[in-house]
């Protein structure tokens, strides 16, 4: 890992069009400025590591997976249905 | 690494689809959706296609056309969340979008071993640019949304 020591306001920049500015350090709190071009994408790590965990989990096993889930939404929607249609008024 | 699936071409219309997994799928080929950067955690597949499934369903089946055992539920989540909003998202810019009308947004599905406890990735949902049909799944940094919002609340009780 490379590490660098950066003052604040001073910036790192990483290949020739991504930088990253130290803006504010608070408590144990930093803020950075990034930019990078568009086709880059800057995430968080614990956002990215979440929904790669969440697509990860949600590819399907089998058909049988998706003919449970259906059921269950039909079934979801009809209970919700007839517990409506019983309401008085 | 995976030799059980298989693509083949059969006309310029359709794509014949063989999964082990999940059956064989004829898809036409101007239904095939291009995912530029693939889905989060799998970057190397760029093509996929959406799917009714074979009851008429809310659920609908996104499979991978690069690899045929990858399929996903996903949902339109104006069914399930109607205040649900993905505008909006600089990332839609990317996208060529104009207008709300052009794009389809779907909600990867999350369905754990009670179908029942079934949930939708609102967080980051999967952008359809509906004329070039390139798609994206999109991050909604926004705090509003989570990765799993329960699809199916409690029965409206009498």
């Amino acid at each position: 890992m490379l590490v660098l020591t950066r003052k604040l306001g001073e910036i790192i920049r990483i290949g020739s069009d991504v930088t990253v500015r130290l803006l504010e350090i608070k408590g144990n709190q930093v803020r950075l400025g990034l930019e990078a071009p568009p086709e880059v994408k800057i995430f968080r790590e614990e956002i990215y590591r979440a929904i790669l965990n969440e697509n990860e989990g949600a590819a399907l096993d089998g058909r049988e997976v998706m003919d449970a889930a259906a059921t269950a939404v039909r079934n979801h929607r009809m209970g919700s249905r007839l517990a409506r249609d019983k309401l008085p008024g | 690494m995976n030799v059980a699936g298989e693509v083949e071409v059969e006309s310029v219309s359709e794509v014949r689809v063989h999964s082990d997994r999940f059956g064989d799928f004829t898809v036409p080929e101007d239904k095939v959706l291009t995912l530029p950067e693939g889905l989060i955690g799998f970057p190397n597949y760029h093509s996929f296609v959406i799917m009714e499934h074979r009851t008429p369903s809310l659920l609908r089946w996104l499979l991978c056309l690069d690899e045929p055992d990858l399929a996903f539920a996903v949902a339109d989540p104006s069914d399930f969340f109607p205040d649900y909003r993905v505008w909006p998202h600089e990332e839609l810019d990317g996208l060529g979008l104009e207008r709300a009308d052009d794009v389809a947004v779907l909600a990867i599905i999350t369905i754990p071993g009670d179908p029942s406890a079934m949930s939708a990735n609102l967080m980051a949902p999967l952008v359809v640019n509906v004329g070039t049909r390139v798609a994206r799944q999109i991050i909604l940094d926004n705090g509003l949304y989570s990765t799993r919002h329960p699809l199916l609340g409690p029965s409206v009780q009498g």
